[in-house]
């Protein structure tokens, strides 16, 4: 039996050895070294009144030997996972191209020969996977890698295999905020394989869904996977700050956790480009990390430091630090609200609130509308 | 030929109070565990086998005790992985006897 779907690059007896190592040993990183570096950073924390006090911090941890070996640990162990996922799918990439090319193809997909992918992805692999998300080695290798590495990279928490979490909870803000609202034309923007476009596309049945990413491989992987997990998409090769689509066609524009992989005048671009491409009335609902970085421990606004640095992270202090109703009203939306969503399992209306629950408890999500005249 | 997944990420930041081979170091170990864990592994799933098929009785691994032999066997099987793993310490040491040797003795560069 495969794990997760048909599509999903499954694990030999070794290999799922050897993920499951890279699981833990990233769990004993987090929840056994990185608390004792958290201490540490406490004791050299300049305090509140400093008017960098993370930057500062992070700079006199730098200093100190254990920090190091933590930073090269992190490093080392996120390098592994895609090392090992990597030779896994080589392993199996002829059979994966042609299973991809046997599901019965739902939706579409319009690949552009000359994309030119943003220049915040251009120079660096985010998250270290090699290659980045515009990598096309050629069939669906690259969209295989980043599935299943994932998978792995999420430890199990984000809807297991499927990685669905962040879509349900999506289609759930949207039943929470607007139950009435049943939209005929949705688009995520930075679809990434599909994780979270499918839940909802399967939340809204009705809708004729669309789906916008940089990568060739990657979106040639999620039009099979949509398939064969029953979701009818269609997928585009595009950039989120300048999409292919004509002003006004569609009901909902949503983002899952993209805004802090692009920059901070892209996010800026990303809010008009959405209120440009929906209908008056149409809804926009941006979903990201939890964290807010005023209200979030200084150890947690340290690792900001070390996602950009370390982990290859464009934008994660910006994006986390960014005043989104603000954002969304200089982009001409109303009815706008920023809050926590509980994270869900189906697309049912839940709990969204001001106080976070937690991270893969709650989700930070940005909502509102454009005026109806 | 198609390209290899596996190749470097770009971007790659240098770690402050770490040298890059002490950074790959660490490297090479993360991935020698995850070698170490999978073989590992699999000892464990031939055991669950060959007891579930009842070629080995339950407990039997933690029963044996190695005749003569195969503990004469077994010490030089570890004492050659010793001197393997620990090779380039004991390089490094020798040539720097060598090199004291060398320069109380008026020589040169070993």
């Amino acid at each position: 039996m495969s794990e997760g779907h048909a599509l999903l690059p499954q694990a030999s007896h070794d290999e799922r050895a050897e993920q499951l190592f890279v699981r833990d040993l990233k769990s004993y990183v987090a929840a056994t070294i990185e608390p004792l570096v958290s201490t540490t950073a406490d004791q050299l924390d300049p305090g509140a009144a400093h008017n960098a006090r993370a930057e500062e911090t992070y700079r006199q941890l730098q200093q100190t030997d254990g920090f190091a070996d933590y930073l090269a640990l992190r490093r080392a162990s996120q390098n592994l996972l895609w090392s090992l996922v990597s030779h896994s799918v080589e392993r199996q990439r002829d059979a994966l191209d042609a299973a991809a090319a046997a599901v019965p193809a739902r939706g579409s997909l319009t690949l552009d020969p000359d994309f030119v992918q943003p220049a915040y992805l251009a120079d660096r692999d985010v998250h270290l996977m090699p290659g980045g998300y515009a990598r096309d080695p050629g069939g669906v290798a690259q969209g295989a890698l980043m599935d299943r590495g994932g998978a792995v990279y999420m430890l199990g928490r984000n809807g297991g295999f499927l990685n669905d979490g962040r879509g349900w909870t999506l289609a759930s803000h949207l039943k929470t905020r607007w139950p009435e609202h049943a939209p005929g034309r949705m688009l995520e923007l930075g679809c990434g394989i599909g994780a979270s476009t499918v839940p909802v596309a399967l939340a809204f049945p009705d809708a004729e869904v669309h789906a916008l990413d940089v990568g060739n491989s990657m979106l040639r992987y999620a039009h099979a996977r949509a398939s064969e997990l029953g979701a009818t998409i269609h997928f585009h090769q595009g950039n989120a700050e300048a999409t292919p689509y004509p002003d006004a066609s569609f009901d909902c524009v949503f983002t899952c956790v993209v805004l802090h992989e692009t920059s901070q005048a892209a996010i800026g671009a990303i809010m008009k480009e959405c209120a440009r491409l929906l209908k008056q009335g149409g809804v926009v609902a941006h979903l990201e990390v939890p964290q807010r970085y005023d209200s979030i421990p200084l150890w947690t606004q340290v690792r900001g430091e070390i996602e950009l640095d370390y982990n290859n992270e464009p934008n994660w202090k910006t994006a986390i630090s960014a005043d989104y109703a603000a954002h969304l009203a200089q982009a001409g939306f109303i009815d706008i609200e920023t809050g926590f969503q509980d994270a869900a399992r189906s697309a049912t209306a839940g709990d969204y609130s001001a106080q976070s629950k937690g991270v893969f408890h709650s989700w930070f999500v940005a909502s509102g509308r454009k005026p109806a005249s | 030929m198609a390209e290899k997944l596996d190749v470097p990420y770009r971007r790659r930041s240098s770690i402050p109070g770490i040298s890059e081979s002490g950074d790959r170091m660490v490297g090479m170990i993360v991935a020698l565990t995850a070698q170490v864990a999978a073989m590992r592994e699999r000892i464990d799933t031939l055991e669950a086998l060959l007891e579930a098929n009842g070629t080995l009785p339950p407990q039997a691994v933690e029963l044996f005790v190695a005749d003569q032999a195969a503990s004469i066997r077994r010490d030089g099987l570890r004492a050659d992985l010793i001197s393997k793993v620990l090779q380039p310490v004991r390089d490094a040491v020798a040539r720097e006897a060598q090199h004291r040797r060398g320069s109380s003795q008026g020589g040169g560069n070993v």
